[in-house]
């Protein structure tokens, strides 16, 4: 009976102690698959953020004049400061267009400059998040087009 | 020896367990990770070498707006000196004074019978080589008819953006038109599917419309 006793003792503590050293180490194990989390959503944001600012970074490339604009910002927010237009697009998390409650703002400058033979169009493009501290940048890309003759 | 019939597994068994479900939550667990972290690199990579071409292309086009201008100045003087000779004067202008055998030439189709659009477009034709030649970065391409123009921008260790142009004749609706424009790999490796210095040829852009302001 002392033997059994023993026995069933020696099983709770091993118990006691394996669920303690399981516990500690799925606590780290969980932090590890936490940041792997992370580290892809990050990848996912950036991915789709460049493939955005290159959308419009092309259609710009494709404009016939200076005046035009890029198809994606005709729906957009425009706002005027210091002779550069800002176009601002915004977007859920799921990279839709929206303007409730929305994660991502899609904010593109353009700023014409006239010369002797044309003008030249400067576009800075960015994408930012929004959480509770404000804006921050996720992407900027950075794209110049000069269209001759139209001054 | 008695054998004991107790309930409860033999000292151990819940150890081996719990150390063979740990190595699985970890091998995930470092699986996850990495694969993630390799991810965002490539992410990362991807980010900076498109943001790297769109530098290149911005560039490009600064560059393009300082041959337009030099084409624009061509235009204007090859504009002054067939209309009043006495312009000659201008050829001392460093610009073309360092091309002697233009002089001659210029000279001669100015004294010839040849009509003033036949003078402006062989005087603009000779003042665009002179000045697209003068530009830094730019090489001129010998052409029967009109002269052209071609630079390389660096995009990054691997790749160059090249740009080829042709200028239009004098009184056409544009100064240059891009013929081709394309993206250099400056060095190739093996595996890959293009070959040692294969072009990629992008779209060479819409034709430009521009009118004559001299």
């Amino acid at each position: 009976m002392k033997n059994g006793t023993s026995h069933i003792h020696s099983f709770f503590v091993e118990i006691i102690l394996v669920l303690l050293f399981f516990s500690l180490s799925a606590a780290v194990t969980l932090r590890v698959f936490a940041a792997a989390g992370q580290r892809a959503q990050q990848s996912s944001e950036l991915s789709v953020a460049v493939v955005r600012a290159e959308d419009i970074a092309e259609q710009l490339s494709g404009l016939s004049s200076p005046g035009a604009l890029p198809k994606t910002l005709a729906s957009a927010q425009k706002t005027e400061t210091g002779g550069t237009a800002h176009y601002r697009l915004f977007f859920d998390r799921k990279w839709v267009e929206t303007t409730d409650d929305p994660r991502y703002v899609l904010d593109v400058a353009l700023k014409q400059t006239p010369a002797a033979g044309g003008t030249r169009v400067d576009a800075a493009i960015s994408v930012l998040r929004r959480n509770s501290g404000g804006e921050s940048p996720v992407y900027t890309l950075n794209s110049a087009k000069y269209f001759p003759g139209a001054v | 020896m008695k054998q004991h019939n107790s309930p409860f597994p033999g000292v151990g068994a819940s150890s081996i367990l719990m150390i063979f479900v740990m190595l699985c939550l970890t091998t995930f667990g470092v699986l996850s990770y990495v694969t993630a972290d390799a991810d965002r690199k490539i992410s990362t990579k991807n980010a900076e070498s498109v943001e790297n071409y769109y530098k290149a292309v911005s560039a490009a086009q600064a560059k393009l707006q300082k041959i337009d201008a030099e084409l624009l100045r061509a235009q204007y003087d090859a504009k002054r000196i067939a209309k009043d000779p006495i312009y000659l004067g201008l050829m001392s202008d460093s610009v073309y004074s360092e091309n002697k055998d233009s002089h001659a030439e210029i000279d001669a189709l100015l004294k010839s019978g040849a009509s003033p659009d036949e003078k402006r477009s062989g005087c603009y034709r000779l003042f665009a080589s002179a000045r697209l030649a003068r530009l830094p970065g730019v090489t001129l391409l010998a052409a029967s008819g009109t002269p052209g123009a071609s630079f390389t921008e660096k995009v990054d260790e691997n790749r160059s953006l090249s740009v080829t142009l042709i200028t239009e004749p004098y009184g056409g609706n544009a100064r240059y038109r891009i013929t081709e424009q394309k993206l250099l790999n400056n060095r190739s490796s093996e595996g890959e599917s293009m070959g040692d210095g294969e072009p990629i040829h992008l779209w060479p852009g819409p034709s430009n419309s521009a009118t004559e302001n001299p």
